[in-house]
């Protein structure tokens, strides 16, 4: 079909490409949305669809993150259970049993200590005492006020740490 | 039809998302234990400065009639995401697409209408309030602009009183139903303008009646680039505090129409000057700024029009808009936020929609020259739009992911500071459930550089 320059053809033509300019972004959203969504059933496992990382529990405390220490809850882990701990700079290398709390709190991991008293985490005045120490000495501030409901204020000036003994020693209310 | 399809992906998700979201603890327990345990009258006096007594006697009804948790969380989200479904399809509905030109505006209009802070900002569960106000807006001027029947204007009383009964921004309706009146739009007679102006007068009366002792600002305040606390407001702006009104309401409306201030607070702008603006930032102000100057070029023709030819849909519509800007701005005078301006949205939307037609009509009838720019302007336009209607769909996602990090880091801090407040605390405990549930929506893990150009991050 020819068309004259100018004429009711050419019109149509710019009629019909702008249509497809103007919709072009909503198409290309509409395709990427759905094709994310079809992905995300056939491939769940892929890191862009990922909450949490799949880490060890012992190693989320560490790394404070939150979604994976709560995921080891729901599965199963008992925040109140000690598990082994073993680092060159926390425990000087030895392998010892501190409590989920404890790491949390000698990592300065903020998140994954409130996950751990929101989900069932059992602090006593004792203890909760003993951890604002350990805060205290692991140079860990923000994670004193957080323990301090469980335990009242306590003085922190008698927590020094012993030069060149390890945060943790396996020794205290662990 | 075809645009509620090609639509669909984004609208869809959104609502979808928002049935998976789990309910914050923040705000959504305290609503359900006033609904849980206030008499009806604690909702109906309206002895506040927030009144909303439809909002709270509907969850009222919802959280004692039903029997279990999962019932009522699931017709609480209901009661948010019907609305926003009923502001979409009347909302293409009353844009009437005539051909495929017209569908594929009707579509990047969604995408304002989607893509807006004001809708963006009131998808929070189960903050329902303007929710419900912006369908029942853009039914009203379905119903102004459509042949008058018998039932028109009880419908639009009724209308209104339901916006304005979950939240007061619902009286943006009322002068536009006066005005509408005013312009011969057919929906609308002097008789019923009349009635609104009536009802409203009574209305304030009874409202400023029980002004007792409502502070002089009521949130923090976005000023400049910075926020002020209500009681340092007090201190600089109260002895006369009119600037300061006038500000928050200027804000509003510059949130509207421009993206810029949000919450009262010029962040794009700042960002700008030390020329290091974000992605997104440069998204939101090129595309409300395109659109907005587009609205004013084709709406001072129509305008120029009305004492030669008379009023039309198209030329009540421009005064609709500038009417609804304003009107919003001037409920939110004693803080700003994007959320109020959520009234003038289906408004800015639908208009913008009308001037992206005048201007593709003409850009077709001009010839390939200006055909390429003008194509070229409307294409960055409607793409700047679709990025943000995604934006607003990864909003909701990342608001779900705040709400799940409440539940899951926030219960000890609330347990101590709820513990005499023992509905609060029943409550929150049967809902530590549905708040860390698997499989609430999640942002995609992407790039931040590219999710950037998308989602605003406060």
């Amino acid at each position: 079909m020819s068309m004259r320059p100018g004429g009711a053809g050419e019109t149509l033509v710019r009629d019909r490409h702008l249509t497809g300019l103007v919709l072009l972004p909503a198409v290309v959203a509409g395709l990427v949305l759905v094709g994310l969504v079809l992905a995300s059933r056939l491939f769940p496992a892929a890191a862009i669809f990922q909450v949490s990382r799949a880490v060890p529990f012992e190693e989320a405390l560490r790394t404070d993150e939150e979604e994976t220490v709560f995921e080891a809850i729901r599965a199963g882990t008992d925040p109140n259970l000690a598990i082994e701990v073993r680092d060159a700079a926390l425990t000087g290398g030895r392998t010892i049993r501190a409590l989920p709390v404890t790491l949390a709190v000698a990592t300065g991991s903020e998140h994954a200590l409130q996950v751990l008293l929101g989900h069932g985490a059992v602090v006593d005045a004792a203890r909760a005492a003993w951890l604002q120490c350990l805060a205290a000495r692991a140079g860990w501030p923000a994670i004193v006020p957080v323990l301090t409901p469980f335990g009242g204020a306590v003085d922190l000036s008698g927590c020094g740490a012993v030069a060149g003994a390890p945060l943790l020693d396996g020794q205290g209310p662990d | 039809m075809a645009v509620l399809l090609l639509t669909a992906p984004v609208w869809g998700l959104l609502l979808l998302s928002i049935w998976r979201s789990p309910f914050p603890i923040s705000e959504a327990v305290a609503l359900f234990e006033d609904a849980a345990s206030q008499p009806v009258s604690h909702f109906i006096v309206p002895d506040t400065p927030y009144y909303r007594p439809l909002y709270h006697l509907l969850l009222m009804a919802i959280w004692k009639g039903t029997p279990t948790l999962d019932l009522k969380l699931a017709l609480v989200k209901l009661t948010h995401i019907l609305p926003v479904f009923v502001l979409v399809v009347a909302f293409v509905r009353h844009l009437r697409p005539r051909s495929a030109l017209d569908a594929a505006l009707a579509v990047a209009a969604v995408a304002v209408l989607l893509g807006s802070p004001g809708l963006r900002d009131n998808l929070e569960l189960p903050l329902t309030y303007t929710a419900v106000g912006m369908p029942a807006a853009v039914l009203v001027w379905r119903l102004l602009e459509s042949p008058r029947r018998r039932w028109t204007s009880a419908a639009i009383i009724a209308l209104t009183v339901l916006a304005v009964g979950f939240k007061e921004q619902g009286l943006v309706i009322v002068p536009i139903v006066i005005l509408a009146a005013w312009m011969d739009a057919p929906g609308a007679t002097r008789r019923l303008a009349a009635v609104m102006f009536v009802l409203t007068i009574g209305y304030l009366a009874v409202r400023l009646a029980f002004r007792s002792a409502w502070p002089l600002f009521e949130q923090s305040l976005g000023f400049g680039v910075a926020v002020i606390e209500p009681t340092e407001a007090v201190h600089r702006f109260g002895a006369f505090p009119l600037p300061m009104y006038a500000y928050n309401a200027l804000a509003t409306m510059a949130n509207v129409v421009a993206a810029e201030p949000s919450g009262g607070t010029f962040v794009i702008t700042r960002d700008l000057l030390a020329g290091r603006p974000l992605p997104w930032e440069l998204v939101h102000v090129i595309s409300s700024l395109g659109l907005s100057g587009l609205i004013a070029w084709w709406g001072r023709c129509e305008l120029r029009a009305v004492r030669r030819d008379g009023w039309t849909p198209e030329r009540r519509a421009v005064v609709l808009l500038v009417l609804a800007v304003a009107a919003c701005g001037a409920l939110s005078f004693n803080y700003s936020r994007d959320r109020l301006g959520g009234m003038a949205v289906p408004f800015y939307a639908g208009t913008g929609f009308l001037a992206m037609r005048w201007a593709a009509t003409c850009v077709i009838a001009a010839g390939w020259r200006v055909w390429r720019g003008g194509a070229l302007a409307l294409f960055v336009l409607a793409s700047g739009w679709e990025l943000r209607a995604v934006g607003t769909l990864e909003w909701v996602r990342l608001t779900s992911e705040r709400s799940s990090r409440e539940w899951l880091m926030d219960l000890p801090k609330r347990r101590r500071e709820f513990a005499h407040r023992e509905v609060y605390l029943g409550i929150m405990e049967s809902m530590v459930e549905q708040g860390t549930r698997p499989g609430a929506p999640h942002m995609l893990r992407i790039p931040s550089k590219l999710q950037r150009t998308f989602l605003q991050r406060p």
